[in-house]
């Protein structure tokens, strides 16, 4: 009797739980899009300059978004591009090198590193950006490579960690199969492992794509400004656009600037709504037809 | 008559095209055919007349970079000083230990003015500073006393990186205590947005900011205005500065003397700031 009260207290709780999940995020949006979609306009992003003239970077946007979803393209890119080879090859190495003993070791430092509040990242990408400064070259300073590099450090232990666990999350017959027939190792991982798991490491990538879209704290200390038009070198400034909607959240100075902080809200959503789809698209491209699809039996 | 017509015609669009074009192109030109970078960072009231100038010079120039960042007046020096950005702006002189310190140059080109703001609907528009310093130390809470309706005063301030609150507390309150129960605001735009909607606020914004959202209160008698400000009569104000690690040279040196220039002192007026030239 007991047991189907908790059992039906719980089915109550678990659905208002959802509900307010859904909730919550429908009022964001809601309040976002109020807030928002009235600024949004060719004006907010290229300002004054004809869209192709931008686009093609004959002009320079000097009024508008542009210059920032440039740059938080350009970092997103090049950090997930830097974290991705080595993020993968740990979680190789952890799934499939490492002893017991070695994945508790490693597996700790990665969960300490994936526990590091953003800031704390910013905040030695700084200090190394000023050590070089100082005592190898005095024209090096905080600048895109250093902020891709940090937010590098900070997405690596979501790849690593979930590059470790869709590959031990394979079946013993899968992972054994091809070894048994006479694979090598490196055979085995190469054309049996990762394919079939790569449906979870995608996952990995995916959620280092929104984290390096939306972190502010880690290229607030390590290269973003105000302005600084289009990124046009690893060592130079860039402009993103979380630090866009910080900067004019708490510096803004009357309430159109306000306004376009919403639309800079909106146009990073769907940044990441874009970047999201690309690589849910990737997914099913290559994961789709050859991938675990194929080895499940109502494939 | 047709023919004198058309010589007054003829000389007055050469004098147009004589005065027109040193009039549009002057400042700039120095910057023609260079390429390079100016970093700036610092004080947060200097970013707008910075934007537009670099607007103006990268437009002209598409070879220069020049990049803005925030950061506060602090920062600016630090940064300045640390050699990590070529202009470092601050709301205030820099000391002398920071001087000396860093070896800093510094360059004024605008003076801005702090003043006590209220919310248009109240009728209590002049204060004396006796009054001003009360009110921010909590000894006077209540609009009443002042002359107004019976209604609690809310207090808004900036927070303590900021050059604002710094020039106001100093020369407006004389170092007065600001009471603990004071609202903090981040910026300018965000004291605007609390004055105006809070019909019992008193606050303080840049003179530059000020508009119909707001009423400005006039202290001792003479009201916050750019007027006021580039007369003297209004004393609490303080200079706009870049400051450069030794001697400016090449694209800072440029960009600063841009800055002094009729051009740049025009951008300074546009954006509510006194010029010094």
């Amino acid at each position: 009797m007991t047991i189907r009260i908790l059992g039906g207290c719980l089915r109550v709780f678990s659905w208002g739980a959802v509900l307010v999940l859904t909730g919550s995020v429908l009022v964001l949006l809601g309040y976002l899009l109020v807030k928002g979609v009235p600024s949004l306009g060719r004006d907010l992003i290229f300002g004054q300059v004809d869209v192709l003239d931008a686009v093609l970077l004959k002009k320079r946007v000097f009024d508008g978004l542009f210059p920032a979803i440039a740059g938080t393209l350009s970092v997103v890119a090049l950090s997930v591009g830097l974290a991705v080879p080595v993020g993968v090859c740990a979680g190789i190495y952890m799934s499939e090198f490492a002893t017991v003993f070695q994945q508790r070791v490693f597996g700790l430092m990665f969960d300490i590193l994936a526990g590091i509040p953003s800031i704390v990242i910013g905040l030695f990408g700084f200090s190394g950006a000023i050590f070089i400064h100082k005592y190898i070259s005095n024209d090096f300073r905080p600048c895109l490579a250093v902020s891709v590099a940090a937010l590098a450090f900070l997405v690596l232990p979501y790849i690593t960690r979930t590059t470790q666990a869709a590959m031990q999350g394979l079946s013993i017959q899968i992972r054994q199969a091809a070894l048994a027939l006479g694979a090598t190792r490196v055979q085995n991982i190469f054309y049996v492992l990762l394919p079939r798991s790569f449906s979870g490491i995608l996952s990995g990538i995916i959620l280092a794509i929104g984290r390096c879209a939306e972190d502010t704290a880690v290229i607030m200390l390590t290269g973003v400004v105000a302005t600084a038009g289009i990124p046009g070198s690893l060592l130079g400034s860039y402009e993103a656009l979380p630090f866009y909607i910080y900067y004019i959240s708490s510096q803004y100075t009357d309430a159109a600037e306000l306004m376009s902080g919403y639309g800079a809200a909106i146009i990073l959503l769907g940044v990441c709504a874009v970047l999201f789809f690309l690589a849910f698209l990737i997914k099913r491209h290559l994961a789709g037809p050859a991938g675990p699809a194929r080895g499940r039996f109502h494939g | 008559m047709s023919c004198k017509k058309n010589i007054m015609l003829v000389v007055l669009m050469v004098a147009v095209t004589f005065f027109q074009v040193p009039a549009q192109a002057g400042a700039i030109d120095p910057f023609s055919g260079l390429s390079g970078e100016i970093r700036i960072s610092g004080g947060t009231a200097h970013i707008p007349v910075m934007k537009e100038a670099a607007k103006q010079i990268m437009r002209a120039n598409p070879e220069i970079s020049i990049s803005i960042a925030g950061g506060g007046s602090g920062v600016g020096i630090k940064q300045v000083g640390e050699g990590i950005v070529d202009i470092g702006n601050s709301g205030r002189a820099a000391t002398d230990a920071e001087v000396e310190k860093y070896g800093l140059k510094l360059f004024k080109w605008a003076i801005d003015g702090v003043g006590a703001a209220v919310n248009p609907g109240n009728p209590v528009t002049s204060l004396t500073k006796a009054q001003l310093k009360d009110i921010y130390s909590g000894k006077i809470t209540n609009w009443k006393d002042l002359g107004g309706k019976d209604a609690p005063i809310t207090v808004y301030t900036r927070d303590e990186s900021s050059g604002t609150r710094a020039v106001f507390w100093k020369k407006a309150l004389d170092k007065g205590d600001i009471v603990s129960s004071a609202n903090f605001v981040v910026s300018n735009g965000a004291m605007k947005t609390a004055i105006a909607n809070d019909p019992n606020a008193i606050g303080y914004v840049s003179v530059g900011h000020m508009d119909a959202s707001v009423a400005g209160v006039a202290l001792d008698g003479v009201p916050p205005t750019i007027d006021t400000v580039k007369s003297g009569e209004y004393k609490v104000a303080r200079g706009l500065y870049s400051n450069t690690q030794g001697d400016p040279s090449g694209l800072t040196k440029l960009f600063i003397a841009y800055l002094l220039s009729p051009e740049g002192q025009r951008i300074v007026v546009q954006k509510g700031f006194v010029p010094v030239n």
